[in-house]
């Protein structure tokens, strides 16, 4: 694992940086896409974190250093395609860390950022990213100042949202005289490693379905009003019924979110963009006509548990005696036993 | 190249089959090695991979099935590596929720169940709630085809993971109630699947689509053998949910497939103590199923089911008694043919037929139910349009042999609905199942001794007995003339002990008969009235004859009756009188009614006048009536007189000389009859054969001269016997004249060769001889000597040596004279004959 950010400055020196928790416990990361088929692993903060670490500046063995100071930034930052190049800061602290002088061995130079207000998390969409990074700056007043960016990942979490107050989403939707369906799924919200439990009635089916899937889209809202642009992927396919159903059938939904690289819902960050998600159930007939219906979710991460840095379920080493089966699904309407 | 060619859909099946095996195997090997690379996450991608060919919708049910296997032996090492993946510490619930990341909802399914099997095996988890999750999951699958494999595929590994009582997982794991629960389900969800099946595709394919359909049949039965091979299914329980699931899923498929294969699966499937339970429940679906449906088939499963039970143990019977069971598959059978008005006959009928034999099985004593079950059938054919079909009459026929062949005939006749049904035939069926029962009856030789049933029976076989009044004379006079043949070989299956009831039996028949036409009345009178006459032989031989009811006389009058309607019928005279000569011997021999008697002799004259249509019939009648006269002894000398003038006369009327001569001749014993021998009038034979003649003489006493003409009734005394030597004369001399006369008129006609005359004179010669023998003194040797000499000389002639009958009937004349001529008592009168 790379927590170390290091690079070989071109103009007589190194800089390194290394995030250390004072009490010496290592620091969370978390491994997120970094385009295409690649992961890659970074620190991981959260909001009021206080983020400490050394920075260590080396010379060249046998050269000096010399600088005008050396100070380490925390950016947080919002980056839209239409305007790439020219991220908009909404978070810059700056620690200055030496005064100027010069380096002749390496020298080690402690930071800390405290209670950092880090209300949004890291994203990278499709149109916009929202990153942190901590920017280590030797300014020299000749030749450049050497300047090194270090990213760091943060996420939220929310509160698990109570119990009660999860009004399933039951609608009925239909072609007249064609195909009218109900599809009720089980909550509105959920969060990332949730499983989305449903079920679709079918009420009148008088097309030859080939075939059900629901779909996971994402939308990204940049800009308002006029300027809005939106831009949806869909982040997951997932067959739930193969056949053609007749009326009265019911299928039942059980989607397991947590493969799927979601993210919490996003509204209006820092009045730049929104992240939407959506379930679309799309069926297909023979001529492989679609019909769909889509309708928001509210997605938000809950903390994780202690154990495990990612994998909730790593934990049970023990002898469990029959737990309940992890998600099995409740048939709406069923009364309870 | 040959591969551009199109191919047949048989090489299309083979080589979809072939690509889509090769991609299992191909994903199987991957899926293998990533076990062995113990890698899990490709483990489950490639058998994902592997069962996505599953998704095909190219194969035929029996290719599908080949794939299907093939992917199922794969899934056994996937699930080999599971329990190995268990071992080492990664739990069930785990893997049960990484397989549900599969995208396509088939393989997901598939590896869902072969994990969910290896969860409830590890206890992990409640095998109820497993099973639950794993049926309702399967819904996800809505292809028929697809889905019927997967479901399939489901009860096959879960099967011994129920929570079953005594099971290992029952307790905490659920208990009987969720396996019922979950084989239901499942049998609900695959039944569904099976029905919709029929509606898919176009019309044109359905014939291909039932045969496909039929290949998956045992797919869906499966679940109803699972459930009941459960060791916990009681009848209770059997009673209070699992019938009342299967019909409701059976009634409301509303498909003629389905319904006819599962309910002779649950029949055959399930103990008969359960059926017996629930027979109000099992029956009251018969009615609902499609009308395409063979509920004779399901019928006849069911009851043969229940009838081998009730051969197990007697108290079953019992069982069926307190409940019913007859009166509630009656009702069940009835309700059906009301219900299905377009249901074939034939098969309403073969419902009926599953009945009868049930009946027969289990109730072997209650015709009364035999009875019922006609009846209903009748009931339900009757309005039918399709009962003159040959299927259906097949099928009635059936039914209506049945009883025939597991009863006693005459129970048979108690069988009051069975005419009734019979009607329904075709007139011809109607009348070869009318031989069948009489044919049956002459078989096994039951006597019929009820009024009633002789009732009964004639209106079993009315179509015999009488002309339908729809179907005139059609039939095969050779037919007709067998059946009526045995009809009156039915006839002398009537009888009593009692001659009282055996005569109101013979009275009622004839009272049917004489509806028959005088074709019927010719084969059916005579056994009657000679019946009749057997009981006024039985009557007079009781030791006070008159005293019995009915009398003798009233009998007589009866045959009188007969003889008369069938000297009526026309067609018939020779047997008209025959039947009054034998009723005339009867009444002078037997019962001494000497008025009677006469009566029946004037009849008889009457007929031969009247109604003797050639000459040849002229001369054998003549000649019964000679013999029977000859016979009786009744008559005071005047009526006698009388008759033997009248024959006499008669003789002399034939056409032919011949004839003539051998009609005087036979006249001439009329004047002379057999010195009464008291022991040997048992054997006395009259030449003509008819009825021998009983002792009834013995017991009446010869009392001679007794004379009781002012009541017929009473026992007339004998006479004595007749010896008028001068009138046999006259008749000798009379037919020797008359042989003259013929051979006369050979002459005039240039046929003098012929050997007539000769034979009539070795006749004459013959009777001389006899006379002579019994001490007629009119006949003195020279006269025999002189006709011996005559005929000899005729004999001479070139033409009667030639005839070798004749020679021998000569020779034998000559030979007796000789022979007599040893006998030292009859030495004096013969010796002085020469030949």
């Amino acid at each position: 694992m790379n927590i170390f950010g290091g690079l070989g400055l071109g103009q007589g020196g190194t800089v390194q940086l290394e995030f250390k928790r004072d009490d010496g416990t290592p620091i969370k990361t978390a491994t997120v896409k970094a385009g295409g088929a690649e992961t890659e692993t970074l620190p991981l903060f959260t909001n009021k974190d206080t983020i400490t670490g050394e920075v260590k500046v080396a010379n060249i063995p046998g050269k000096k250093l010399e600088h005008q100071g050396v100070k380490v930034q925390l950016i947080g930052q919002i980056e839209l395609a239409t305007e790439r190049g020219h991220p908009h800061d909404f978070v810059n602290l700056v620690r200055d860390l030496a005064p100027p002088g010069e380096v002749t061995s390496p020298q080690t130079l402690p930071f800390e950022f405290a209670n950092v207000e880090m209300q949004y998390d890291s994203y990278r969409g499709l149109q916009v990213r929202l990153r942190y990074l901590l920017r280590v700056t030797v300014t020299r007043g000749y030749g450049g100042s050497i300047s090194k960016d270090f990213f760091f990942w943060v996420r939220n979490y929310s509160p698990p949202p109570p119990p009660n107050n999860l009004p399933p989403i039951k609608m009925e939707v239909g072609i007249e005289d064609c195909l009218h369906i109900e599809f009720e799924y089980d909550k509105s919200k959920y969060h990332l490693k949730d499983t989305v439990v449903g079920k679709i009635y079918f009420l009148l089916v008088r097309i030859k379905l080939k075939h059900m899937e629901i779909e996971i889209r994402r939308r990204e809202t940049t800009g308002t009003g006029s300027s809005a642009r939106n831009e949806s992927e869909t982040l997951a396919k997932y067959e739930i019924m193969d056949g053609a159903p007749v009326r009265g059938e019911n299928i039942p939904i059980r989607l397991f979110l947590s493969p799927y690289d979601l993210t919490p819902t996003y509204k209006l960050v820092h009045n730049k963009f929104s992240v939407k998600y959506y379930l679309n159930l799309v069926l297909v007939d023979e001529e492989d006509r679609r019909y769909f219906k889509q309708q928001e979710i509210q997605l938000l991460r809950l903390a994780e548990p202690a154990a495990g840095a990612d994998d909730a379920t790593a934990a049970g080493s023990g002898p469990k005696v029959a737990p309940a089966p992890a998600r099995l699904i409740t048939p709406p309407r069923s009364p309870g036993p | 190249m040959e591969d551009h060619r199109i191919m047949t859909p048989q090489e299309e099946q083979v080589k979809w089959l072939q690509d889509a095996s090769n991609s299992v195997k191909r994903n199987a090997f991957y899926m293998k090695r990533a076990l062995d690379e113990d890698n899990l996450r490709e483990a489950l991608r490639y058998s994902a991979a592997m069962l996505v060919e599953l998704r095909t919708s190219l194969l035929t049910p029996q290719k599908y099935f080949e794939l299907y296997m093939q992917a199922f032996d794969e899934l056994r090492h996937l699930e080999a590596f599971f329990k190995e993946e268990h071992s080492k510490g990664r739990s069930y619930a785990d893997l049960y929720e990484l397989v549900q990341h599969a995208g396509n909802v088939l393989p997901r399914l598939y590896l869902l169940c072969t994990v969910g099997s290896c969860f409830i095996r590890s206890k992990e988890a409640h095998a109820k709630d497993i099973l639950k999750d794993l049926v309702e999951m399967c819904k996800g699958v809505q292809h028929p085809t697809r889905g019927l494999f997967l479901r399939s595929y489901l009860c096959q590994v879960s099967r011994g993971l129920l929570p079953d009582t005594g099971s290992e997982y029952e307790g905490d794991g659920g208990d009987i109630n969720d396996a019922l629960e979950f084989l239901l389900l499942n049998f609900t969800e695959m039944n569904k699947l099976w029905v919709r099946m029929q509606h898919q595709g176009s019309g044109k394919d359905r014939e291909r689509r039932e045969s496909e359909r039929q290949q998956l049949a045992d797919l869906v039965g499966k679940n109803l053998t699972y459930i009941s091979q459960l060791e916990g299914l009681d009848f209770k329980r059997y009673q209070e949910v699992v019938q009342g699931r299967m019909m409701e899923q059976v009634v409301s498929c509303k498909d003629e497939i389905a319904q006819q294969y599962l309910m002779q699966c649950i029949i055959q499937g399930f103990p008969d103590e359960f059926h017996l339970g629930t027979l109000p429940t099992l029956l009251a679906a018969l009615p609902e199923l499609q009308s395409g449906v063979k509920v004779h088939l399901v019928l006849a499963s069911l009851l043969d089911r229940l009838s081998r039970f009730a051969a197990t143990d007697a108290s079953v019977v019992d069982q069926f008694n307190s409940s019913d069971a007859f009166g509630q598959l009656l009702a069940a059978v009835t309700r059906v043919s009301e219900q299905h008005t377009e249901m074939p006959g034939a098969d309403i009928a073969a419902m009926y037929i599953a009945l009868a034999n049930f009946v027969g099985a289990v109730y072997p004593d209650h015709v009364d139910y035999i009875n019922r079950v006609l009846e209903s059938c009748h009931e339900a054919l009757a309005g039918h349009g399709d009962t003159k079909e040959d299927r259906t009459e097949k099928q009635i026929v059936a039914l209506l042999t049945l009883p025939l062949n597991s009863y006693d005939p005459v129970t048979v006749l108690g069988l009051s609905t069975y005419p009734r049904v019979m009607s329904l035939l075709k007139p011809a069926t109607c009348k070869a199942m009318a031989v069948k029962i009489v044919q049956t009856i002459l078989k096994v030789g039951t006597e019929i001794s009820e009024p009633a049933q002789v009732e009964m029976l004639l209106d079993f076989i009315a179509p015999l007995v009488a002309d339908s009044p729809t179907n005139g004379e059609e039939d095969d006079d050779e037919d007709f003339e067998d059946e009526q043949g045995l009809v009156a070989r039915l006839i002398h299956r009537l009888s009593a002990e009692n001659p009282a009831h055996h005569y109101a039996l013979l009275q009622t028949a004839r009272e049917r008969f004489s509806a028959g036409g005088a074709r019927r009345l010719r084969h059916t009178l005579p056994p009657i009235a000679f019946a009749a006459l057997g009981i006024v032989h039985r009557l007079a031989a009781a030791p006070n004859a008159e005293a019995c009811e009915p009398s003798p006389k009233e009998v007589l009058q009866f045959v009188h009756q007969c003889a008369a309607q069938l000297a009526e019928a026309g067609d018939s005279a020779e047997m008209a009188l025959q039947l009054f000569l034998t009723a005339a011997q009867s009444a002078s021999g037997h019962a001494c009614l000497e008025i009677i008697a006469y009566e029946f002799f004037e009849q008889a004259f009457i007929l031969f006048e009247e109604a003797i249509p050639d000459s040849a019939s002229e001369r054998v009648a003549l000649a019964s009536i000679t013999g029977a006269l000859q016979r009786c002894r009744i008559f005071p000398p005047e009526p006698r007189a009388t008759l033997v003038h009248k024959a006499t006369g008669y003789s002399a009327k034939l056409l032919r000389k011949a004839d003539q001569c051998r009609a005087v001749l036979a006249c001439s014993h009329l004047y002379w009859q057999d010195a009464v021998d008291e022991e040997d009038v048992d054997h006395a034979n009259n030449g003509e054969g008819e009825e021998r003649s009983a002792g009834a003489e013995a017991e009446n006493g010869a009392s001679p001269l007794a004379e009781n003409e002012e009541d017929g009734s009473g026992a007339n005394p004998l006479q004595p016997p007749v010896q008028d030597g001068e009138h046999v004369m006259m008749c000798l001399k009379r037919a020797l004249k008359i042989a003259h006369a013929a051979q006369q008129q050979l002459a005039v006609a240039l046929r003098s060769s012929d050997t007539l005359p000769a034979w009539l004179f070795v006749e004459i010669l013959n009777h001389y001889l006899y006379y002579y023998d019994q001490g007629l003194t009119s006949i003195s040797a020279s006269v025999l000597q002189n006709l011996l000499e005559l005929v000899a000389n005729e004999m001479a002639g070139e033409n009667c040596q030639a005839d070798a009958g004749l020679v021998a009937f000569y020779n034998n004349t000559l030979a007796h004279i000789t022979a007599q001529k040893t006998k030292p008592e009859k030495a004096s009168l013969y010796d002085v004959l020469q030949i």
